[in-house]
């Protein structure tokens, strides 16, 4: 019985045709790598200006939360305020019913008032010698 | 000039001269009466001079703004009045016009020297001014008054006037304000110079104390009604006793109330004021009497007037401000 014959050529064949490939592979990740490193190079500038815009939009964003925060304040305060000014209307209303009261009571009061005469004098009984006398013009 | 030598009680060593000075000045007498402290050789000179400085002053002051002279500044301002012409004014004039101005806007017009007009037409004549060129006459029979101010300035010095005024008590007034800062110029502290009843004091009598001043009975007695205290200051009176008279057959006075070119002052005989200067003493004196009877109290009072007035039944009524410089009444001290 005779052994069957192996296909040596096969095995060559497949062989070289896989050293190919490797070596196929190998270029093309080299030139794969070399591409991105040139694309990462390029992206340098962009990302550091992206860095900046978003170190200024996080600048702004603080402001904005500052300003919130005191137009938040200002509306408290003149929450307090108005409501102040409601108590403030309301005592003035009141004050002009009182002064409204007093001026009506004033215009009830006669013009004039009768006093008691008085009997004893404050002034000097004998009359003081005088150094002059004011008059009427013409004298 | 007389020269009294009086000593102040309980002195004994240099006594105090009292010297007093008369004469006429803007239709009225002029007295002065001073007090001088020092002794000195040249004590007559200094008073002397004094007293021909007050009556220079008194001279100036007619010349400027009497309208009973017919040469006055005012009277020749007077006959310009209306026409549109301006003419050059003294210092004196043109001071006595703006403090008229003055007055009339802080009185709200009850105090007008624009009233020349009336007191004409009721006969009280001054110099000549031409009443038939007047305007005509509004319906209470006075003559109306333009709203503006009563004074026009024209340029450096130079006045004109829509209507010719009367400035014959608030002049007296200005005269005795400046004769009495003559007599200070010339170190004289303490006088009272008196013109026709318009006082202005300074100092002590000679006696010591305050100067006493008698208020004239407005209804014709010879005793005053009440004693003041006049220590340093103006009183000056606004009365109907003595300018009075009969026109048609009513009787009319001096004292025009300028809203109806009438003789004001309803229910009021004399109105006194004491203040610290005489020319605004004078017209508070007047804008009280025109306002009368019924008003006055009202007025003084609010204003803090010192003031007393004689109500037509010759009842004297005085302010609280008043009464604290009123040292005797007749009517308390069953005298009156």
């Amino acid at each position: 019985m005779t052994e069957p014959r192996r296909p040596l050529h096969l095995a060559v064949f497949l062989g070289l045709s896989a050293g190919a490939y490797a070596v196929s592979l190998a270029g093309v990740t080299a030139l794969q790598a070399q591409s991105e490193a040139a694309v990462l190079v390029d992206r340098v500038p962009t990302a550091q200006a992206i860095a900046e815009i978003t170190a200024g939009h996080d600048v702004l964003e603080a402001s904005a939360d500052r300003a919130a925060a005191a137009y938040a304040r200002a509306a408290g305060a003149y929450d307090t305020v108005g409501r102040t000014m409601v108590d403030v209307e309301a005592r003035l209303s009141g004050l002009a019913d009182v002064v409204g009261a007093i001026e009506g009571a004033a215009r009830s009061l006669p013009s004039r008032v009768a006093l008691p005469r008085v009997t004893r004098a404050v002034t000097a009984v004998t009359r003081p010698a005088v150094h002059a006398t004011t008059a009427a013009s013409g004298g | 000039m007389s020269l009294v030598e009086t000593r102040q009680p309980g002195a004994t060593l240099h006594p105090r001269r009292h010297l007093a000075f008369e004469s006429r000045a803007m239709g009225s007498p002029l007295r002065l009466s001073m007090v001088l402290a020092s002794d000195t050789p040249d004590i007559l000179d200094t008073a002397t001079s004094a007293w021909l400085a007050v009556r220079n002053e008194f001279e100036a002051c007619e010349l400027a703004m009497s309208r009973f002279v017919d040469t006055s500044e005012v009277s020749e301002l007077n006959r310009q009045a209306g026409a549109g012409g301006s003419i050059a004014v003294s210092r004196r004039l043109r001071q006595a016009l703006a403090i008229s101005d003055r007055a009339r806007r802080l009185t709200r017009g009850r105090f007008d020297p624009r009233v020349l007009r009336d007191l004409e037409r009721l006969g009280d004549r001054g110099a000549t001014l031409d009443v038939a060129s007047s305007p005509g006459t509004s319906d209470h029979g006075g003559t109306p008054r333009p709203a503006g101010p009563l004074i026009e300035l024209a340029g450096e010095g130079q006045v004109q006037l829509p209507q010719p005024v009367d400035l014959g008590g608030i002049g007296k007034g200005l005269a005795l304000r400046w004769a009495a800062a003559e007599l200070v110029r010339f170190g004289i502290a303490s006088f009272l110079l008196d013109a026709g009843g318009d006082l202005v004091a300074r100092g002590e009598p000679p006696e010591g104390g305050p100067w006493r001043v008698g208020l004239e009975d407005a209804t014709g007695g010879s005793e005053p009604l009440a004693v003041l205290d006049a220590r340093s200051g103006a009183v000056t009176t606004s009365s109907i006793r003595r300018r009075h008279w009969t026109v048609a057959e009513r009787t009319v006075h001096h004292l025009i109330d300028p809203a109806t070119g009438e003789p004001g002052g309803d229910g009021l005989l004399a109105v006194t004021v004491a203040g610290p200067d005489p020319a605004w003493s004078e017209i508070w004196s007047k804008t009280l009497f025109l306002a009368g009877g019924a008003a006055i109290a009202g007025l003084a009072r609010a204003r803090g007037l010192a003031a007393w007035w004689v109500t037509d039944d010759g009842t004297l009524e005085m302010t609280a401000a008043a009464r604290l410089r009123t040292t005797w009444v007749a009517s308390e001290a069953g005298g009156g």
